[in-house]
């Protein structure tokens, strides 16, 4: 690879180079910065996520190849790429003033948020294993330490340990998968694998087993889902609403990539062991969500059972259902705007250095903030599925790729537990409509004002006008699926 | 010669990772993972990727096991907080060790397997495994994840910063 | 390997070790003779002539010791680290190259005359080898150190181990331009890069870095911290006696020896006689005995220069130490790097 190669796939990365670059600028501004004026930087982390979204538009209509294929630069990483910026994008918003409430340094909290979704880029686009685990790495290192942030609380810190720890154990495992992978084939290029994939060879299954399984860690899917609720719970409320939706979604995306591209050839057994893990991961997170007490626990819950309503689009892919993946990237879509909102509202209500938890903390919410009120409102319902939101949709799009690929059961599973589901979101609405507690609510916040008006018209709009998001998926999918 | 030279380094590897995870004196444990380091590196020299030999050493047992020695010894551990629950930790032992023949002997029918069909994995160049190898492919062919490996070092650093340094105001 | 690899290999490990304990073994001398005429005294001048026979006696007396165990200390590793400590400094000196080489059959031994070289193992990680081996010796500091379960030994170990995490980034960084220079990691080709002209020239700021650097890793003073006798009697080897506290003793001359050695290959021209055009014409193959006797030569002025530092400096505190290495030596040897690259590359 030539000197001129080299500086032509860089310039391809634009949107990673710009985050990463926004988040040395923050690291080496926020100590010549004193005082009140620091957290002014903010600007300029919003400046860098614009121009990468700007940067990755480009990336929507082509299609390159870079880093001598280490990455494939296509309308999938694209579309991942968008997904990432969003959330990020309104993570950082939320952040503002939440930071400021629960007294947090804001510069390296938000240089980590940028890194880490640098490193979900990589993983959008990466096809070499070693470029995937860089990247892997980059975004659960910084969502590790960004769990931990608040060091005042004793959950953060626990929710931060406990993520390094077991985080290290799932990429371990990753590892350990790659080295065996490569130990059979000699390259770690997943064209290559894919072209030297054997079937009857031990190494191959036994190192995919072990690189899925450690993708599934970090989607939170049955059976390695028991982090979840501890560590989204003891995050901080921002972070928490962030790796739900990023993390998640960069999972996923390296999980397609990994699954399409490098081990298509796996034969029908995957597909029922990732049918089990899809129901048995929606019915656990639902099972779950319904006992519980604290509103952001049961939103990990539920973050469980929605990887679960994700994974029944992959197990439709996989079964050579073309619509099952765009339902897959539709869905992750459709779960940044409703999930993101639902945690925005929450760390709207927080106030004073304590976080809105229980469900009594949002007791009377009608009456006092009727606006904020009918955003919860409106993100609750999409989360449950019920039209007109985007969440609706996204459902739909999933359980009909699933009867489409003859996944009758799965799509039975999945739609009794939307039903379920619907009981413990409307439990949050019944607290805020009709609770009668003396709860006092912080004052206005503009910034996360803005940012969950945003987000509420966006599941709204995007409910009631699916086509144009929808085309959008369908041909990110297109683009990326082998012929 | 070589086999046997293997065989001793191999098995002190091995030895060394059972000491740590077994002994209950940190500091011994510690010193039983610079060994299994130190073997393995033995273990490159063999495999001809010298480069790799040289700063397995280096960086693992010559850096950051001195730091993890260190803290150790800051740290003064008692015996209460090291004591491990003696019945449930041989069984689970055994189960590991069970699993790990397991995946040794498909390893080895899988090898076997990769060698007959592809019958490369030998040819070498002349530079292999030196510092001239090792440096042309990784800043031409791998560059990409040389350069990420420096992004997960500063991601790492300012998360020390951010974590350990003192109160906002 | 053909069996008289092998052979020539043992004889010269054999050849090198007994140089090298003699060598240990009149420094101390010399350390106490310089530092006698420095503080205007004899030093010991009664055994043999000149007290030549000094370091003789000082060893049976440490053999014929009483060697002591603390009660509470941790038996295996405290008699492990003396001889730890040894080990890794003496095996660093595998891949110092004292000279060029010699043709030779071995009298008849052999088929055909071989190439045999004043070097051990000529390997293509050389410098890096050193290295590693040099970072793996503060273990056995610091063992000795925590293994005497006594809190002078524990601080002296700890203060070691800081010191030299601290010294090996400066002292790795500033060898970087030599390789820059001699495009190569080999002990044998960085000399041979300096037939010309020796690399203390261009390289004056990495050649003061590393000096320095190095005098810290080798803990002699004016960075003795972790064996200073007013703060924690004798650091890390305060409980050690006999032939255990010998080894320790041996393995910092040792140490001495390989970082002079280091100075010389890769800063003072290795075997090279002038600091301009080498040989100036003389035939180093016909007269191959001539470059290791001007490389030892080198070593011992290297020697003597430590010696000279030792008995005329002050410690230093602490945390002066930690300045010293991390806000300037540091700094200046990425500057050192970034110079030495630049100009390679635009000029």
């Amino acid at each position: 690879m030539s000197i001129s190669e080299i500086l032509r796939s860089t310039l391809l990365i634009g949107p990673e180079i710009s985050l990463i670059l926004t988040g040395i600028i923050l690291i080496i501004f926020d100590p010549l910065i004193n005082g009140k004026r620091k957290n002014e930087l903010f600007w300029i982390v919003l400046i860098g996520l614009v121009i990468a979204f700007l940067l990755n538009l480009e990336r929507l209509h082509t299609e390159a190849s870079a880093f001598s294929g280490a990455l494939s630069l296509d309308v999938f990483s694209g579309y991942f790429n968008v997904i990432f910026i969003i959330s990020s994008f309104f993570a950082v918003i939320l952040s503002r003033e939440y930071l400021i409430t629960m007294n947090l340094k804001s510069n390296e909290y938000y240089a980590l948020i940028l890194f880490s979704t640098s490193g979900m880029m990589m993983l959008s686009s990466a096809k070499e294993f070693m470029s995937i685990f860089l990247g892997f790495e980059i975004m659960s290192i910084s969502v590790y330490i960004l769990s931990g942030f608040n060091r005042e609380s004793i959950r953060s810190t626990e929710a931060g340990i406990k993520y390094l720890i077991l985080g290290g154990f799932s990429s371990a495992i990753l590892l350990y998968g790659i080295a065996l992978i490569y130990g059979a084939s000699g390259t770690i290029f997943l064209d290559e694998i894919t072209s030297k994939f054997d079937v009857q060879n031990p190494l191959y299954l036994a190192g995919s087993a072990l690189i899925i399984t450690g993708f599934i860690f970090k989607i939170g899917a049955f059976p390695l889902h028991q982090w979840v609720p501890d560590i989204y719970e003891g995050a901080p409320m921002t972070v928490t609403g962030f790796m739900s939706v990023g993390v998640k979604a960069a999972a996923f995306a390296i999980l397609l990539r990994v699954l399409l591209e490098g081990v298509y050839q796996m034969d029908a057994n995957l597909i029922y062991v990732l049918w089990l893990i899809s129901a048995f991961t929606m019915t656990i997170g639902n099972l779950g969500a319904i006992v519980q007490k604290s509103i952001k626990r049961m939103l990990a819950y539920s973050s469980i059972a929605h990887a679960g309503y994700a994974l029944i689009g992959v197990v439709a892919t996989l079964r050579g259902e073309e619509i099952g993946l765009s339902s897959v990237l539709y869905y992750l879509f459709a779960y940044t705007f409703m999930n993101l909102g639902a945690f925005g509202v929450l760390a709207y209500l927080s106030r004073d250095g304590k976080e809105c938890d229980n469900y009594e903390d949002v007791s009377g919410l009608w009456s006092k903030k009727p606006l904020i009120a009918i955003a919860l409102s409106i993100f609750l319902f999409s989360l449950a599925g019920l039209p007109p939101t985007i969440g609706f949709f996204a459902k739909y799009r999933v359980f009909l790729s699933a009867i489409k690929a003859d996944f009758y059961w799965l799509a039975i599973i999945g739609i009794l537990n939307s039903v379920i589901s619907a009981y413990y979101y409307l439990r949050v609405l019944v607290y805020a409509y009709m609770g009668e507690e003396e709860v006092k609510f912080p004052s206005f916040k503009p910034a996360s004002a803005f940012a969950i008006t945003v987000l509420t018209i966006a599941t709204l709009i995007l409910g009631i006008f699916p086509f144009y998001s929808w085309d959008f998926a369908l041909k990110a999918a297109a683009s990326f699926l082998p012929n | 010669m070589e086999d046997i030279l293997f065989y001793i380094f191999a098995a002190a590897s091995v030895a060394g990772a059972l000491l740590v995870v077994t002994h209950n004196n940190p500091v011994v444990s510690v010193l039983s993972l610079v060994l299994t380091l130190f073997s393995t590196a033995v273990l490159f020299v063999f495999l001809l990727a010298d480069f790799i030999a040289a700063i397995q050493i280096l960086v693992y047992a010559g850096a950051i096991m001195v730091l993890f020695i260190f803290t150790v010894m800051y740290l003064n551990l008692r015996k209460e907080a090291l004591a491990f629950d003696s019945k449930s930790v041989p069984i689970k032992f055994g189960i590991l060790f069970v699993i790990l023949i397991v995946v040794a002997y498909l390893s080895s029918l899988g090898f076997k397997r990769g060698l007959q069909i592809t019958g490369e994995g030998t040819s070498t160049s002349t530079n292999f495994g030196t510092v001239e190898g090792v440096g042309e492919v990784l800043f031409t062919k791998y560059i990409l994840p040389f350069e990420l490996t420096s992004v997960l070092i500063v991601v790492a650093i300012i998360g020390v910063v951010a974590i350990a340094k003192r109160r906002f105001n | 390997m053909p069996w008289s690899e092998i052979g020539i290999s043992l004889v010269k490990i054999a050849l090198v070790l007994f140089l090298v304990l003699t060598l240990v073994a009149y420094l101390t001398l010399a350390e106490r003779r310089i530092s006698a005429f420095i503080q205007d005294r004899l030093g010991p001048n009664r055994v043999g002539p000149f007290g030549l026979l000094q370091p003789l006696a000082d060893g049976l007396k440490l053999i014929f010791k009483e060697d002591i165990i603390p009660e509470r200390a941790n038996k295996i590793l405290y008699v492990m680290a003396p001889a730890f400590s040894f080990i890794t400094a003496i095996i660093a000196l595998a891949v110092i190259p004292i000279g060029g080489g010699f043709s030779t059959s071995l009298f008849g031994l052999l088929k055909e005359p071989t190439f045999i070289k004043f070097q051990i193992a000529d390997i293509n990680v050389g410098l890096l080898y050193v290295f590693a081996i040099g970072s793996l010796s503060v273990y056995g500091v610091v063992l000795g150190g925590w293994a005497s379960n006594s809190k002078y030994s524990l601080l002296g170990g700890l203060r070691s181990a800081a010191q030299m995490i601290s010294y090996e980034l400066p002292l790795g960084l500033s060898i970087l331009g030599v390789v820059l220079i001699a495009g190569s990691l080999k002990l044998g080709d960085i000399v041979q890069a300096q037939a010309k002209l020796w690399f203390v020239f261009p390289q004056i700021l990495g050649f003061l870095v590393f000096l320095v650097s190095s005098f810290a890793e080798t803990n002699r003073l004016p960075f003795d911290l972790p064996e200073a006798e007013p703060e924690i009697v004798a650091g890390y080897h305060t409980e050690y006696s006999s032939m255990k506290f010998a080894m320790f003793f041996m393995a910092e001359y040792t140490h001495m020896i390989v970082a002079s050695s280091l100075i010389v290959s890769l800063f003072l021209g290795g075997w090279y006689l002038l600091p301009y055009f080498g040989w100036f014409g003389i035939d180093i193959v016909k007269y191959w005995f001539l470059p290791p006797l001007v490389f030892i030569g080198k070593v011992f002025l290297i020697l003597f220069l430590f010696i000279w530092v030792r008995w005329t400096l002050p410690r230093f505190r602490y945390d002066q130490i930690m300045n010293l290495g991390w806000k300037v030596l540091f700094p200046l040897a990425v500057i050192n790097i970034i110079v030495t690259s630049a100009v390679i590359v635009f000029i």
